[in-house]
């Protein structure tokens, strides 16, 4: 296997769109995530050639940049019906932040702000910021913030972010992902078998959905079925969370859109893990 | 009883619509950030069950009984990115009055099953199966067959009331009910607000039902249909803000500073980009231009569309021939009496504009009618008092020439000089259908309809048209009869004539002996 894309073309294409599509709409992926209705809507009109990276099966950052594209050419001139439809569609969010403001004072505001960011690896990520920041940071200043951060574990990001200029207060951060999409056909069509989700079963299609947690009101826990180590920083961080000097606590899940050939192997995974995993059901298309 | 639990009570018993609760779990949902919510009321025996699954933030041990089976207490109070304030929404399950009340639920590491009783003691478990957010399941006892239909029924119909424009894919029973947040008006102008997806929409009616809205996030806080109190009567409205709040019982807005806000925009909105809107609406070819104009009608009649005076000069109405006509000329015209109305392009119109008119095409009871009726003064259209003439053919008046030679010589014998030819009226009212002719001075202008049949006193120097109408039957006949006897044909249809006149009998006598000497060459 190499470690390039993964080009689909024509009918398998097709095939792979429509079932990504199908599992995202399944994945009753809720405000922690990435828009994923819009995601789907987009992938229903990607055309030629998407590419695929093999870590996480998902369209690439560049296959991202293309739809966002194509969706701003169709808000020039729609000239054909797949063109109108992506009008009706908002843009794909490559890395755009959403601030709303909870409660404000002279001196501070209390803030909700969401980054949607499409990683290099196709990752599709929501980060979310519950924070309380001087009335003298702007907008501008948290995306530059939050943008480079948005690949860290939670942990890391939200010591990070309690850490910079102008933040009093962090309440809570959470890193949603879509991060890994599996959809394997006959030996002869090319597969999206990201290793993550150790899937190796002819037939199988299966969306994982993972979630980071870092709050003060959360109950800590790890319910990932793939969690892996943490690196020395994170633990490092992990060690200090509970404490006066960052109350916040970590819980890590992950939730699975699996169709019958994948259910009962993933099962069988968490079952092995221990994990109460939250699956959806899939029809493949 | 405690004092807080007896305002519960209270407050509870208050909900005019005993499924609001629906609504209420809804927005809880939404306020945990799911965006797909599932509600199912179905019957077991005589259990009907109301559930609404969500996949959203869920309820941790502090959440239930801090604030879920708590009166009064919220976290949302203060946050303005939440529908909900007052910690009652939960609890609005028991003005149903439930046999009891399951609430499944997941958050961080805590999954829990909470048991409710009718009397509000409950009792709390851990659930140990794999759960996404919160499920909560309101089960009712009824014995009676057709008030559990009536329950699945209604409950389709709240959830879709409260909930159909909610930002969040809401299915009831499998089946979504959402519906795009829009306005059912000819005009409609969008105003987006501060907050993503907040937008007021402001519509332009003539309509005396139509609807206005309230909304937050999507959910429905108060709607009605009529105009609404302190705006103008032609407005009608959907205002979806973030800022505004239900009333404790669920049958208001709050009139605070935020609704006040909001009217105040609507309003500017109705006096002003809506109106520009409609107005750009009737310049262009909008198919439903005439829907815009009814609706237009009652600004008008305020003057708005004469202030300010840019208004006046947008050109908004059409004649005749379908070019438009500025405000300012149309109502200059009426006030000359030179504005003339016309059901549409005809003969008339035409004949109208060579004397002189400012022709406008108003159909009889549409909306450009009734605006031209707001804008210039009611008018009757010139069909209705007046009729045109259209001359025939060359060659339907060479083959009509022995008989209208035979009626000129005839009238010319009782002393009344006319030009007489063939042809037809312009006259959509069918009220000279029987006619034989129309009289007039000048058959090029319209003819007013009370004298068009009379003959005037004329001189050879001052001679009238009579016009014998081809689409009458007696016409056809004396056309067909001259081809044998061109002087009968004349005599008959001239005593026709003189008869719609109220002559017939006086002049009776002598034109039979000239109609006698003409035919047979000498005196009968």
């Amino acid at each position: 296997m190499t470690d390039g894309p993964i080009v689909l073309k024509g009918p398998r294409l097709a095939r792979a769109l429509r079932r990504l599509a199908a599992a995202l709409l399944a994945s009753r992926a809720n405000a922690s995530f990435f828009d994923v209705r819009s995601a789907a809507g987009h992938l229903a009109h990607a055309q030629d050639e998407v590419a695929f990276d093999h870590s996480t099966g998902l369209p690439t950052y560049e296959s991202w940049a293309r739809l966002r594209a194509d969706w701003q050419l169709a808000h020039e001139a729609a000239s054909n019906e797949r063109q109108q439809a992506l009008r009706g569609l908002p843009a794909p969010r490559l890395g755009d932040l959403e601030v709303s403001v909870r409660s404000a004072d002279k001196r501070s505001r209390r803030l909700h702000a969401a980054l949607d960011k499409v990683a290099a690896n196709g990752r599709l990520l929501r980060l979310r910021v519950d924070l309380t920041l001087d009335r003298r940071v702007d907008d501008s200043e948290l995306l530059d913030l939050l943008f480079p951060a948005a690949d860290l574990p939670a942990e890391l990001l939200l010591l990070r972010v309690a850490n910079s200029g102008g933040v009093r207060e962090v309440e809570r951060v959470s890193i949603c992902a879509v991060d890994a999409f599996v959809d394997i056909e006959s030996s002869n069509e090319p597969a999206l078998a990201p290793l993550a989700l150790s899937l190796a079963a002819p037939g199988a299609v299966a969306l994982s959905l993972s979630t980071q947690l870092c709050a003060v009101d959360v109950t800590p826990g790890d319910n990932d079925l793939l969690g892996d180590e943490p690196s020395p920083d994170a633990r490092a961080v992990r060690a200090r969370l509970g404490t006066v000097a960052l109350p916040q606590r970590l819980y890590r899940d992950r939730k699975l859109v699996v169709n019958a050939v994948a259910a009962p192997l993933m099962a069988e995974h968490a079952r092995a893990r221990g994990a109460q995993t939250v699956f959806y059901r899939v029809e493949t298309p | 009883m405690t004092l807080v639990e007896d305002a519960f009570r209270t407050v509870v018993e208050q909900f005019k619509d005993p499924l609001a609760f629906l609504r209420e779990l809804v927005q809880n949902s939404l306020d945990a950030g799911s965006t797909v919510i599932d509600v199912e009321v179905r019957t077991d025996g005589e259990l009907v069950t109301f559930e609404v699954q969500d996949s959203g933030e869920g309820m941790d041990r502090a959440i239930i009984e801090g604030r879920l089976l708590r009166m009064f207490a919220s976290d949302k109070e203060g946050d303005a990115t939440k529908i909900g304030k007052f910690g009652i929404g939960f609890k609005s399950v028991f003005a149903i009055h439930p046999e009891s009340v399951i609430v499944d639920t997941a958050r961080g590491a805590e999954r829990w099953r909470v048991l409710i009783a009718p009397n509000g003691s409950w009792q709390l478990f851990t659930l140990d199966e794999p759960l996404e957010g919160t499920r909560v399941r309101v089960l009712k006892r009824e014995p009676d067959a057709a008030k559990r239909e009536r329950w699945v029924s209604e409950g389709r119909a709240t959830v879709r009331r409260w909930c159909r424009y909610a930002d969040a894919e809401i299915r009831f029973a499998g089946t979504t009910i959402h519906e795009p947040f829009a306005l059912d008006a000819p005009v409609t102008v969008r105003l987006p607000l501060a907050a993503p997806k907040d937008e007021l929409l402001v519509g332009l009616t003539a309509a005396s039902d139509a609807p206005w809205g309230f909304y937050n996030k999507g959910l429905t806080l108060l709607e009605g249909t009529g105009a609404f109190p302190g705006l103008p009567p032609w407005a009608c409205f959907r205002a979806r803000d973030g800022a505004l709040e239900h009333t404790l019982t669920r049958d208001n807005v709050i009139r605070d500073d935020a609704f006040h806000r909001t009217m105040a925009r609507i309003e500017e909105a109705a006096r002003g980009p809506l109106l520009e809107a409609a107005l750009s609406a009737l310049e262009g070819g909008d198919p439903g231009r005439d829907d815009v104009a009814r609706a237009l009608a009652r600004p008008a009649a305020d003057g708005l569309l004469t202030k300010p005076a840019a208004r006046a000069r947008r050109a908004i109405l059409r004649d005749a021939r379908g070019r438009t006509v500025r405000t300012t000329d149309a109502i200059e015209a009426a006030r000359r009496n030179t504005l003339a109305r016309v059901v549409g392009p005809s003969p008339l119109a035409l004949a109208a504009e060579r004397a002189g008119h400012l022709v406008l095409c108003t159909p009889p009871l549409s909306g450009v009618d009734a605006l031209a009726d707001a804008l210039c003064g009611p008018r009757d259209v010139l069909h209705l008092s007046h009729v045109a003439v259209e001359p025939a053919t060359d060659k339907e008046q060479w083959q009509a020439a022995p008989l209208t030679q035979a009626v000129a010589a005839m009238f010319a014998k009782l002393d009344r000089h006319l030009d007489v030819v063939v042809g037809r009226v312009d006259d959509p009212t069918g009220a000279l259908r029987d006619a034989p002719a129309i009289v007039a001075r000048d058959l090029s202008m319209p003819v007013p309809r009370s004298i068009a049949t009379t003959v005037p006193p004329t001189s050879k120097r001052k001679k009238a048209a009579l016009t014998l109408l081809l689409t009458s039957d007696a016409v056809q006949c004396a056309l067909r009869l001259a081809e044998k006897d061109a002087w009968l044909a004349a005599f008959l249809l001239v005593r026709l004539v003189l008869a719609g006149d109220g002559d017939g009998d006086t002049e009776a006598a002598p034109l039979a002996a000239e109609a006698w000497r003409r035919r047979c060459g000498g005196a009968p």
